[in-house]
C-alpha cells in the first residue's frame, strides 16, 4: 500500500521566526513520480518550506510527513532516500568533481561506477578532475544535481535549480528532471520561473508572503482564472484578431471557417505568471 | 566495516584531504616547528642556567597545541558552515557524532605527529616512561584544545569571524603559562589552566622528573570533561544552523 500514500504530506505548517511568520498554514501533498511545483518570489517561505520538509527545522505548527516519517522524528537514514539540491554553493571547491562526488558515494554507499554513468549524463566527464571553486555557473549546478541523485532517491528536492543557468544548461536540467520523474522520483521543486513551473510540474502552488494561494494543475488554474476568454484568430491575408467569447465571435468564426478564410485560431488563456499577478497582486520578478 | 564506521572513515578522509590542502591550516604547525628553530638558533645555549630545552620544547608545545589545535578545529567548522556544506553533510546520512569523530581524528593525529617533531628539534630527550606520559598529556591536552576550537566554531558564521573569535581564546591560554613563568603569582592561577600543567610538565621532567599528581590529573581532566560538556551543551542549543 506504500505506493498509494503520499511521498510528502504536508498539514496546516506554520513557521513563525520572533516576529516574523514565514509560512502560514501551508498543505498540499506530492506523489510518487509527480512533479511538485512551489511557485513564488524571493522571500515567499519556500526555502523555509523544504527546510522544515527535510527535518532542518522544526515547524512551529502543523504536521508533515516525508515518506511516511515525520518531519520532526527523521533520523539520518532517511537522507538515504532524499536528495537536495540547495540554493546555495555546497560543494568543496577546493576538490575536484570526481573527488566530491566519491565522498558521497562513500557516505552513501553507492557504487563508484554510477559516478562515470551519472557525470557522462551531465555532460561533465570532461572535467571530473577540475577543482569545484572553479567550474562555472551551470557546471556547479549540475554537479550539485549528480550528488543529489547519485543514490538514486525517492525524493529530490530542488530548490531554484535553474537559477542564473544559460538556457542550454537549464533544457539539459529540465531533461534530467522529466527523466528523474519517469523513474518515478517524486520531485519538490521551487521557482519563481512560471515558464520552467508550466513547462515541468504537474501539480504547482502559488505561493506569497507564507501563505498558499492557489494550487493545482497548470492546466486547472489556466481555465479557473481564465476570465476574459478570447481567441486569437489569424486570417488567410495575415490580419491577427483577437475576439470575445460571446454569440457574435462564434458566428464570425463560423463565416470564415466555411469561407476557409482561417490559418489559425486558439484560446488564450492566462499563463501562470498572469494568475500570479490575479491572485497576489505582484509578479515574480 | 560498519555503516557508522565507514562514515567516520570517509569524514576522516575528507578532513585530511582539506586540511592538506589548506596553507592557512598549514601553517600553524609548521610555525610551531620553526619557532623552535628560530628561537634554537637565537638563545645561547647557556642561557637559562643551560636548561634552554624545556623552554624550547614548551613554548612549541603551547603553539601546536593551543594556538594550533584551537585553530585546526574552529575554521574546518566555520568553513563548513560558511560554505553550507556541513548542511549538506548532514544531509547525507551523517550524524553529529559521526561528523565530530571523523573531523577530529585527523587533525588530532597530525597535531601530535608535530608534538612529536618538537622533541628532537628542541634538542630534548626522553627516557620510556617520561614519554608514555608526554604521550598522554600531549594526547588529554591536545583533545582538549580541538574541543575548545570547536565551540568557537560553532559560534562563528565565517572563517573570518572564527579567527578573531579565537585570537583572544588561544593567546590567554598559550601566553598566561609562559608569563608564569616570570610571574609567581599568575603561575599559581595558570597551575590551573590544561595549557600551564603542559607547560609545568615539560619543566619538570627536564628538571627532576615527572611524578603524576593528582591536581595536575585532575586539571587536564576537568578541562576535557567540562570542554566537552560545553561543547554537547552548545551544540544541542545551536544545532549547525547558527
Amino acid at each position: 500500500m506504500e505506493s498509494l500514500q503520499p511521498v510528502i504530506q504536508v498539514l496546516g505548517i506554520s513557521k513563525v521566526f520572533g516576529k516574523q511568520t514565514a509560512l502560514r498554514d501551508v498543505s498540499f501533498q506530492v506523489a510518487k513520480g509527480e512533479i511538485f511545483g512551489f511557485l513564488g518570489p524571493s522571500g515567499a517561505g519556500k526555502t523555509t518550506t523544504i527546510k522544515i520538509l527535510t527535518g532542518q527545522l522544526l515547524p512551529t505548527v502543523g504536521q508533515a510527513t516525508l515518506l511516511g516519517h515525520s518531519v520532526t522524528e527523521i533520523d539520518e537514514h532517511i537522507y538515504e532516500q532524499v536528495g537536495i539540491v540547495g540554493d546555495t554553493s555546497g560543494l568543496y571547491e577546493r576538490l575536484s568533481v570526481v573527488e566530491n562526488l566519491r565522498i558521497f558515494a562513500r557516505l552513501l554507499n553507492v557504487d563508484k561506477a554510477r559516478i562515470d554513468v551519472l557525470l557522462k549524463r551531465v555532460g561533465l566527464d570532461q572535467d571530473r578532475d577540475k577543482q569545484a571553486g572553479k567550474l562555472s555557473t551551470g557546471m556547479k549546478q549540475r554537479l550539485r544535481l549528480v550528488r543529489a541523485i547519485l543514490h538514486q532517491p525517492r525524493v529530490l528536492f530542488l530548490d531554484e535549480p535553474t537559477s542564473g543557468l544559460d538556457p542550454s544548461s537549464v533544457a539539459d536540467v529540465h531533461k534530467l528532471i522529466l527523466e528523474l520523474k519517469a523513474q518515478g522520483t517524486a520531485i519538490f521543486l521551487t521557482t519563481h520561473n512560471m515558464t520552467e513551473a508550466t513547462q515541468l510540474c504537474d501539480r504547482v502552488a502559488l505561493l506569497n508572503d507564507g501563505v498558499i494561494q492557489e494550487q493545482g494543475t497548470p492546466q486547472e488554474l489556466s481555465l479557473k482564472y481564465n476570465r476574459h476568454r478570447t481567441y486569437q484568430v489569424l486570417l488567410a491575408d495575415n490580419q491577427s484578431l483577437t475576439l470575445p467569447e460571446n454569440e457574435e465571435t462564434a458566428t464570425r468564426i463560423r463565416d470564415w471557417m466555411i469561407a476557409g478564410e482561417i490559418r489559425s485560431i486558439h484560446s488564450n488563456e492566462p499563463s501562470l505568471e498572469d494568475i500570479f499577478l490575479e491572485v497576489t497582486g505582484r509578479s515574480l520578478a | 566495516m560498519s555503516d557508522s564506521l565507514r562514515k567516520i572513515s570517509t569524514i576522516s578522509r575528507l578532513k585530511a584531504f582539506l586540511m592538506l590542502r589548506n596553507m592557512n591550516l598549514m601553517a600553524m604547525p609548521i610555525f610551531a616547528i620553526a619557532f623552535v628553530l628560530i628561537f634554537k638558533s637565537v638563545i645561547p645555549k647557556n642561557a637559562m642556567g643551560g636548561n634552554v630545552h624545556p623552554y624550547l620544547l614548551s613554548f612549541g608545545l603551547l603553539f601546536s597545541i593551543v594556538m594550533g589545535g584551537i585553530m585546526m578545529a574552529c575554521y574546518p567548522l566555520a568553513e563548513e558552515k560558511e560554505k553550507n556544506t556541513l548542511r549538506v553533510l548532514m544531509t547525507s546520512s551523517v550524524t553529529a557524532r559521526e561528523f565530530f569523530i571523523g573531523s577530529l581524528i585527523p587533525t588530532f593525529i597530525f597535531t601530535m605527529v608535530i608534538n612529536f617533531i618538537l622533541i628532537p628539534i628542541s634538542g630534548s630527550a626522553f627516557n620510556a616512561a617520561q614519554l608514555l606520559a608526554f604521550v598522554i598529556v600531549t594526547a588529554i591536552t591536545t583533545l582538549t584544545s580541538l574541543v575548545i576550537g570547536l565551540i568557537v566554531g560553532l559560534f562563528s558564521k565565517t572563517q573570518m569571524q572564527a579567527g578573531l573569535n579565537c585570537m583572544p581564546v588561544a593567546f590567554i591560554l598559550m601566553f598566561a603559562p609562559i608569563l608564569g613563568q616570570m610571574m609567581p603569582n599568575l603561575a599559581k592561577i595558570t597551575a590551573y589552566l590544561y595549557s600551564g600543567v603542559l607547560m609545568n610538565f615539560i619543566y619538570a621532567v627536564a628538571d627532576k622528573g615527572y611524578q603524576i599528581n593528582w591536581r595536575d590529573s585532575l586539571v587536564v581532566l576537568i578541562w576535557l570533561g567540562v570542554s566537552s560538556g560545553l561543547f554537547l551543551l552548545a551544540f544541542k542549543r545551536r544545532g549547525f544552523s547558527s
